[in-house]
């Protein structure tokens, strides 16, 4: 594209040096277009500045139960007091982001071929005597005056069931982190591998209305058991991938589209795979990012940590500015989130260390269902992209897209759930 | 009460879906690189006439191959339908009440071109301007092998190569034609060729599912806004037990050998696919001012194009589309439309002209959401199978906004779908 | 005119690019005065008011490709980069503005000459380089590399001090080398470090007066120091303690205080512990992980109104135990 001028080919990077790998890789089957027993959705916003619908389908002739997990990853600046996801956000010296990463759960029922949504900010009010819409009138959502939350016509998904009550509580406007459903028995606890789910999110800025739409992450379920222990591990769900890939302008890149010059900023919104939610903690993986521009050349941004939640503009200083494209005219990169091979202790006095073995975790945790939490494969990651456009007059409108995924990482993700039967939450 | 005894029914019989499910999970993707991209939407519109505001595509094509020149042959495919007759004879339209008293003809033809793409190399262009000569990264000039002499070619080296890039990987044979025709609506499909093969055949090497694409269709209603809407190119992957083979007919999908392993190409179409939206006409749940009547209006626009093409004797895919509709009552709607080479509409116009009254109205289906499956059916010798891409728009009284997505997929086509090349 | 000779220069080197392995020559030991195969640069400074000039040439005949890391101090991030060095070729930026590539830079400016590659730019940065020979991403050592590092003041005023000190070179082991992505420093793959880091240095309390200078002048020596356990793929910070030992120039040695540091430290040197006090000491560091160190001296007089700075190796003694950097693995 004109807009996107790029030097011409100069010789004398013939000599540059270029990776030399063979091959093909074993592909993985998480997704974003099929239908999964686990989905992912790694970007929720309920900010008072941009609100998040979800949209989750039973595609299949059964009823479907699943147990869901938002995880708030909006934090507060110790000193500043504003709001952050890192100690990026909080520029100021000695000033470091206070997150909780606070899980909160509830439950949905779908019936067959079901579809639904909700407001996250607001969440939905059960009732059933909402009526449906009419030709002729609007189709809207009325709002249950205590709580805020909208009342639409349909059967709501909350499982708790009963009219005038909340089916899916709302967040506030002071969330922003990621949420997770898996597909559960009637009991909506135990994992059920019937691969019914399929989300969608819209993510919205309320000032100006323009919508970001992406797919969530679906996990299939394979050979699903009956603990609370989902292990993402080709056999029981299937794995997470071994890379992710993107391509996107360079951070602050410059175009001319329709005749508007037109600015380029990227948001990387990454979560791991892995979640301790029987332990109420954080878990941390280390990706390595490569960013190749139109001429093969390579920076890479090397151990950048994914806590939790990680939601980044590209020229965070996490990504040591290997995206600018201010450095030399790179108005288009292609990225590869590559994640650490190495183990790590997942839990006890050395979390996040790299092991060999569980002895170099002392103190390491074990799930309800037995699973050890010490030494294990570094966690996995997924997410999503969002690019923001602006021009001269401001910032103007915005699109996610999802990334692309190859391999399979080698050893399990595990995401450990409370019994909450048995009451066993931490 | 209501929802509880329907909890204790539902609780009932649940325990009869604990298997997994039984269909052939589909095997194009969205969300993989892959040997065959397909961007079921390329849209141009410079001055608004179709779309209502100038609407262009950037079309981004980017190799995953970490050590090989990989080639794309490419296919433009001009969905664009004119006025025959009436007032506006000859004008490009959507539907005949554009015409003046003339007839909206739908209209099909293709142009090819190819890419070559070096290693991990990311290139975009925008549908209206395509890639010139000007505008590749690499392309020279390069030196010879045998001697210190600036080259673009071997034939300047006397018996050495000439080397343009890092390991001899250059854009050289590049040429990406801008879209034929202001306003334009067509689609595009790549397909990954061995640069080293003479003839030019499809990629058979290892590095084959190199090739990943998204299309970002960008919305200009005033100097100052820019919106763009962003989805994945659909990908087919070659196929591991047999691959892709060097003649110009690509199976995609099926048949299976006695094993139960693929003989074809490449990946098959979904058999079925699925996709969330709202209804036409709901109000949108967040908007300015929270939630009122002055919300934003929501709408959504379907686009399908049939997986097989005979582009050697220019006969599209036909393809008739089924559609399967629920709401959130669990209410089950249907409807069916004819998908001849590409279909692109909104929702609530795929079964009647008159929006207010299509089961994608959420005043028809009463509820502000639903789930639509697809599924292609015909006799077609190209195959049944479809991909496409959805495209949401909330519009206020002031402002219109959009976002696509990839639609969700499910099991194979039965029978495969052929894709012939010249 | 400019693009042949350029054309020309490149297309000779072009000829060797195909060789890319040249006979090492084995040289155990961490130095700063002879080619290695991995370079450190321990003290590199990115701000408003100070600028870091980092130069490194190939000394082989033969094409030498290098992967180099930044490594922030603060927070214990890296990324990383690649060079392509032709055979003796020299190669220079600055860590504010980083290098592009683009051979129809004029004469005289600081891209001038065969980009190496793609370098990052670093605004408000404190950390280190570190260099590495590699051939395909692959470590090879060669033994090839040496490089340098001026320090510069950029405020524009009268005092455009300057410091300028060798990289810390680490050469191939008594061994065959390696072939993954961790580098050990352990004599057989690598060299390992230096287990004492010596520095003379005048104290800067009493009476911390520049000799020349006189009775309004003071002097700081400043030491920054870069653990050899290095993790460049998890970002995760080795700690050290650094044990000190002094000695006056009446012979009386005294020790302390000790600095304990993750990561990456630059400290001036806490002459508390001499006693009685002398004009000059000298301070001997032994560090409970192994480390390379530099030291950068600051000298001025508020009286006269100048300033001066100068940057220095250390001397070092004995082999550490092993150490190791591990790089990220490429795709």
């Amino acid at each position: 594209m004109r807009g996107l001028k790029r030097n011409p080919w100069l010789f004398g990077l013939g000599l540059l040096a270029i990776p030399v790998w063979f091959g093909g890789q074993a592909q993985a089957d998480i997704n974003n277009d099929q239908a999964g027993s686990l989905i992912i959705f790694p970007k929720v916003v309920a900010d008072g500045e941009r609100d998040t619908v979800i949209k989750i389908t039973n595609k299949s002739n059964m009823p479907a139960y699943a147990h869901c997990y938002y995880t708030n990853a909006l934090g507060t600046c110790d000193l500043a007091g504003s709001s952050c996801t890192d100690d990026n956000d909080c520029p100021g010296t000695g000033d470091s982001c206070n997150v909780l990463w606070q899980a909160t759960n509830f439950d949905i029922f779908l019936t067959a071929q079901q579809p639904t949504f909700w407001r996250v900010s607001t969440g939905r009010f059960g009732d059933l005597l909402q009526p449906a819409c009419e030709m002729g009138g609007s189709c809207a959502c009325d709002v249950n005056g205590p709580s805020g939350a909208l009342e639409c016509p349909g059967f709501d998904a909350g499982a708790a069931g009963g009219i005038n009550s909340i089916a899916i509580a709302g967040t506030g406007t002071d969330f922003f982190g990621e949420l997770r459903c898996y597909q559960t028995m009637a009991d909506q606890s135990t994992p059920l591998g019937q691969n019914s789910l399929v989300g969608e999110a819209i993510i919205e800025t309320i000032a100006s209305g323009q919508i970001s739409t992406y797919d969530a992450v679906h996990v299939t379920g394979i050979d699903v058991g009956t603990d609370l222990d989902l292990l993402l591990d080709n056999a029981e769900y299937n794995a997470c991938p071994e890379q992710l890939i993107f391509a996107s302008h360079g951070e602050g890149a410059s175009a001319d589209i329709a005749g508007v010059t037109t600015t380029f900023s990227t948001e990387l919104t990454l979560v791991p795979c892995t979640a301790l939610y029987n332990l109420a903690q954080p878990v941390t993986a280390s990706v390595n990012i490569f960013a190749y521009d139109e001429l093969e050349l390579r920076l890479s941004a090397d151990g950048v940590p994914v806590t939790c939640f990680s939601n980044n503009r590209l020229d965070d200083p996490d990504y040591g500015g290997i995206f600018d494209a201010a450095l030399g005219d790179r108005d288009y990169l292609k990225t590869r989130i590559v994640v650490n091979s190495s183990d790590i202790c997942l839990t006890g006095d050395n979390a996040g260390d790299p092991c060999d073995d569980d002895g170099d975790c002392p103190n390491f945790r074990t799930t309800d269902g037995g699973e050890d939490l010490g030494c294990r494969p570094s966690p996995g990651v997924v997410g999503v992209v969002e690019e923001f456009y602006s021009t001269s007059a401001g910032d103007s409108g915005h699109a996610a897209w999802s990334l692309t995924q190859t391999g399979s990482r080698q050893g399990s993700d595990i995401i450990a759930n409370p019994d909450l039967a048995a009451g066993s939450l931490p | 009460m209501l929802k509880k005894a329907r909890l204790a029914l539902f609780a009932g019989i649940v325990g009869l879906a604990m298997g997994p499910a039984s269909m052939a999970q589909a095997q194009t993707s969205s969300d993989e690189s892959a040997a065959i991209l397909v961007w079921p939407k390329v849209v141009y519109d410079s001055a608004g006439v179709l779309f209502g505001d100038p609407t262009d595509t950037l079309i981004n094509l980017s190799s995953t191959a970490t050590s090989s020149l990989k080639q794309a042959h490419c296919f433009l495919v001009n969905a664009t339908a004119h006025c025959s007759g009436g007032s506006g004879d000859g004008d490009a339209c959507l539907s005949s009440s554009s015409c003046g008293g003339g007839t909206c003809v739908p209209g099909w033809n293709e142009i090819d071109f190819n890419v070559f793409i070096t290693q991990e190399q990311p290139l975009a262009w925008l549908a209206s301007d395509g890639l010139s000569m000007n505008d590749l990264p690499i392309v020279g000039p390069g030196v010879c092998s045998n001697s210190p002499r600036i080259c673009f070619s071997d034939v300047q080296c006397g018996g050495g190569t000439c080397q343009i890039g890092p390991n001899g990987q250059n854009n050289l044979g590049t040429g990406v034609p801008p879209v034929p025709e202001d306003p334009f609506i067509g689609s595009l499909t790549c397909i990954q060729f061995d640069p080293g093969q003479n003839p030019p055949a499809p990629d058979q090497s290892a590095t084959t599912n190199a090739l990943i694409g998204e299309a970002t269709v960008f919305t200009v209603p005033d100097p100052n806004t820019v919106d763009g809407a962003k989805y994945n190119a659909v990908g087919f992957k070659a196929t591991e037990g047999d691959g892709a083979d060097t003649d110009n007919v690509l199976e995609l999908g099926t048949p299976l050998d006695g094993a139960g392993a693929p003989t074809a190409d490449y990946d098959g179409c979904a058999g079925t696919l699925i996709f969330n939206h709202y209804f036409d006409g709901a109000t949108d749940p967040v908007a300015t001012g929270g939630v009122s009547s002055s919300n934003g209006e929501t709408s959504t626009s379907l686009t399908l194009v049939p997986c097989g093409n005979n582009l050697l004797t220019q006969e599209p895919g036909a393809v008739v589309a089924q559609f399967l509709v629920f709401n959130e009552f669990e209410q089950r709607f249907s409807a069916s439309t004819k998908v001849d080479c590409l279909f692109d509409s909104p929702i609530s116009n795929i079964d009647t002209s008159n929006n207010a009254r299509s089961i994608w109205s959420a005043g028809v289906s009463g509820t502000l959401t639903g789930q639509t499956r697809i599924q292609g059916v015909g006799n077609a010798a190209t195959g049944t199978g479809l991909t496409g891409v959805a495209t949401l728009s909330i519009a206020t009284a002031t402002a219109s906004t959009s976002a696509a997505y990839s639609l969700d997929q499910m099991g194979s086509v039965a029978a495969g779908d052929l894709l012939t090349i010249p | 005119m400019r693009a042949k000779r350029i054309a020309l220069t490149t297309a000779l080197l072009g000829a060797f690019a195909v060789c890319t392995l040249a006979a090492s020559v084995a040289s155990a030991g961490v130095d700063h005065d002879r080619p290695g195969s991995i370079l450190i640069f321990p003290k590199v400074v990115s701000s408003a008011t100070r600028d870091t000039t980092i130069r490194i040439s190939n000394t082989g005949n033969m094409t030498n490709q290098v992967r180099c890391f930044y490594l922030d101090g603060d927070t214990c991030g890296t990324i990383d980069f690649d060079l392509s060095l032709t055979k003796q070729q020299p190669t220079q930026w600055d860590v504010s503005n980083g290098r592009t590539v683009n051979l129809l830079d004029s004469f005289g400016s600081s891209g001038a000459g065969l980009d190496p590659g793609l370098i990052p730019a670093q605004g408000d940065f404190e950390g280190s380089v570190v260099c590495v020979e590699v051939v395909d991403d692959v470590p090879v050592a060669q033994n090839k590399l040496k490089g340098e590092a001026i320090i510069r003041d950029v405020t524009g005023g009268d005092d455009r001090n300057t410091s300028a000190y060798n990289a810390v070179a680490i050469t191939s082991g008594t061994g065959s080398g390696t072939s993954d992505n961790e580098l050990v420093l352990d004599g057989d793959e690598y060299a390992q470090c230096d287990t004492v880091h010596r520095v003379d240095f005048i104290p800067d309390d009493s009476p911390g007066l520049d000799p020349v200078l006189g009775e309004t002048s003071s002097v700081v020596t400043n030491v920054t120091v870069l653990p050899c356990d290095l993790d460049f793929s998890r970002r995760a910070p080795t700690s050290v303690v650094l044990n000190a030992t002094l000695w006056n120039e009446f012979e009386v040695q005294t020790s302390g205080p000790d600095t304990s540091f993750s990561c990456w430290a630059s400290f001036s040197i806490d002459p508390a512990s001499l006693n009685p006090a002398t004009t000059f000491a000298t301070v001997e560091y032994s560090a409970s992980s192994p480390v390379v160190m530099v030291v950068e001296s600051f000298h001025s007089d508020t009286g006269l109104g100048v300033s001066g700075s100068a940057a220095r190796n250390v001397h070092t003694g004995g082999a550490a135990s092993t150490s190791s950097i591990t790089l990220s693995a490429t795709p």
